[in-house]
């Protein structure tokens, strides 16, 4: 049923379209770099000015020197490792609850009615706000910080989840149900299938969260990590220092970015994923 | 090439002699809905008082200028809205929610787009519970009955609109219900493509002789395939004549250009009043709150 290319012609056509592709992606890359490029070379322009100050604005070899010598002694690496694990912890069981309540409340109308003015309250409450009272309740710790990131997750996950579950079309519900799905299944193979793109869109919004609030949470109370870096390097006037955490904290939420659009064109294939490809 | 394919009569679904013809299956009983607008400060009267009967085996067209409440009616039969008064009896007994007895195409696309088209025409089979090959053989068996062989593992925004219509066809086939409600199925296609679909659907009803209530408001369309067609009036929608198609079975397409069916549609477009009014009771029906 379906006419078949001749193999020479099938070989042509896949190339074509490849050909597209790869070109697409080139463009893509080139131009993400070159806008990289410029920001870092008007950067690079300032610090040439005369009259800046290397130390409140430091040259890009003070910057790259300084990176190479926390590196050498291990400062930046594990500062890094120590906040990536805390992040990973927060954001794991923030997401978690966040697509778990997010999609009962956004599917079931009673859990809306129930779990609404909790929720609805809590958010415009940001998370950096429960960290006294975190402080008193846990000590001054990883957990501390763990639950305060957890928050943040959590608080911008559950928006978009059940935002989602709100917009599924009414006629895939109804067209599972006169196909005899009964309720629980359409929740677990109509709801969440559909509400694919949003829960995504909620962890990628959670990912600027958790790190945000990270941050925040080791520039009060750590001993180690990027947020201990940052406001070491501001006490002792190392702004070199301060630019190092802050390229590196940019480039680890980059690259969680980046592993979530991956896992989404996997997951939703369906669905075209906004950017990018 | 999939979309002028035709259907291949060749289906073995276990159906025999059509039952005696007079049998009712569906009945509507003095059904009234209203629906209450945002913005209106009284409730707006959309079905007024409608009642039919249809027989077992029978191919019933409703036909009805847009925004009469075709398609509301359609998902009361199917047990998707309660209507606000009277009520609907399947085989006698009272409709409460949807039934696997009653299948329905929508008339928005309602494809998964998250599935493939097998797993689409899985997905009523698995809900009834039914598992294994047997499954995946029966899905297969209808993507070839709709002519949409090779396309199972295609997702439906990788196909045109008349084949994602024909994945839709082949999901309710499959789970066999005894009535098909059909809303307008093949309003959003060209011409082309609803002539093949038409034929389509007319040999599988011909072999199948399932009980039909088909949605339309293109009165080509109820003449060519139904065997009853019920006029509804502009909103409220009210039934105002039940006519018969004279029309032999089972029927080629050439029929559509016979003298017998221009008749016919012409005695369709006059009890419409179409003729006289110049088609402004139609758009009175497409105008919003009154
Ligand atoms: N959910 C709703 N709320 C309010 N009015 C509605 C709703 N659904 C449909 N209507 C109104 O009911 C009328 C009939 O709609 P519908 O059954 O879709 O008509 P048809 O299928 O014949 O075009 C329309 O005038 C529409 O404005
Ligand atoms: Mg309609």
């Amino acid at each position: 049923m379906v006419p078949k290319l001749a193999d020479s012609e099938e070989i042509a056509v896949r190339a074509a379209i490849h050909g597209r592709r790869r070109r697409r992606r080139l463009v893509q890359w080139s131009l993400g770099i070159a806008s990289v490029i410029f920001v870092v070379g008007v950067y690079d322009a300032i610090t040439h000015l005369p009259g800046s100050n290397p130390a409140i604005v430091p040259p890009l070899h003070d910057i790259a020197g300084s990176a190479g010598s926390l590196i050498a002694a291990g400062t930046l690496p594990s500062a890094a490792a120590a906040s990536l694990e805390t992040v990973a912890m927060g954001y794991a069981i923030g997401c978690s609850l966040g697509i778990l309540i997010g999609s009962l409340r956004g599917w079931f109308r009673i859990m809306g009615y129930l779990l609404d003015p909790i929720i609805d309250s809590l958010r415009p409450v940001p998370a950096l706000a429960y960290i006294p009272l975190v402080i008193l309740w846990v000590g001054i710790g990883e957990d501390a910080r763990v639950l305060v990131i957890s928050v943040a997750a959590f608080l911008s996950c559950v928006v978009s989840v059940s935002a989602g579950m709100r917009e599924v079309p009414v006629v895939y519900v109804e067209a599972a149900r006169t196909m005899g799905a009964s309720r629980a299944r359409v929740f677990w193979t109509v709801a969440i299938p559909a509400s694919v793109p949003y829960i995504f869109t909620g962890l990628r919004v959670a990912v600027g969260a958790a790190w945000g609030t990270l941050v925040a949470a080791e520039l009060i109370a750590a001993q180690n990590g990027l947020g201990f870096l940052l406001e070491a390097g501001q006490q002792f006037l190392e702004t070199s220092q301060v630019m190092t955490s802050l390229v590196t904290i940019g480039v680890l939420g980059f690259l969680m970015d980046a592993i979530l659009r991956v896992l989404q064109g996997r997951v939703a294939r369906w669905a075209p994923v906004d950017s990018g490809t | 090439m999939a979309e002028n394919s035709r259907m291949p009569v060749s289906l073995n679904v276990g159906v025999g002699e059509p039952s005696v013809p007079s049998e009712v299956t569906l009945e509507a009983r003095n059904i009234c809905h209203y629906f209450l607008p945002v913005k209106a400060r009284r409730a707006l009267l959309v079905i007024d008082g409608v009642s039919l009967t249809i027989a077992r085996g029978t191919f019933t067209a409703i036909v009805g200028a847009s925004g009469c409440g075709k398609s509301t009616l359609l998902r009361i039969f199917a047990g998707l809205v309660s209507p606000s008064k009277g009520e609907v009896l399947l085989d006698g007994e009272v409709t409460r929610g949807p039934d696997p007895r009653k299948g329905m195409v929508f008339q928005e696309d309602s494809v998964f787009p998250w599935l493939t088209v097998q797993k689409n025409v899985e997905y009523g089979l698995r809900a009834r519970g039914r598992k294994g090959d047997v499954v995946r053989a029966e899905a297969t068996r209808w993507i070839q009955a709709v002519g949409l062989e090779g396309f199972g593992e295609a997702y439906p925004r990788e196909l045109s609109g008349g084949m994602r219509k024909r994945a839709d066809l082949a999901r309710v086939y499959a789970t066999n219900p005894e009535v098909l409600l059909m809303d307008e199925p093949f309003g959003a296609l060209d011409a082309l493509t609803r002539e093949a679909l038409q034929a389509d659907l007319l040999n599988l009803w011909q072999e199948l002789r399932k009980t039909v209530v088909f949605v339309t408001h293109d009165l080509d369309e109820a003449a060519y395939l139904a065997d009853v067609v019920v006029f509804m009036s502009p909103r409220p929608g009210r039934v105002t004549a039940i006519l018969p198609v004279p029309l032999g079975r089972p029927r080629s397409p050439r029929i559509r250009t016979s003298p017998e069916f221009f008749a016919l549609t012409r005695r369709f477009r006059e009890q419409f009043g179409y003729a006289e009014l110049g088609g402004s009771r139609a758009l009175a029906g497409e105008a919003g709150t009154p």
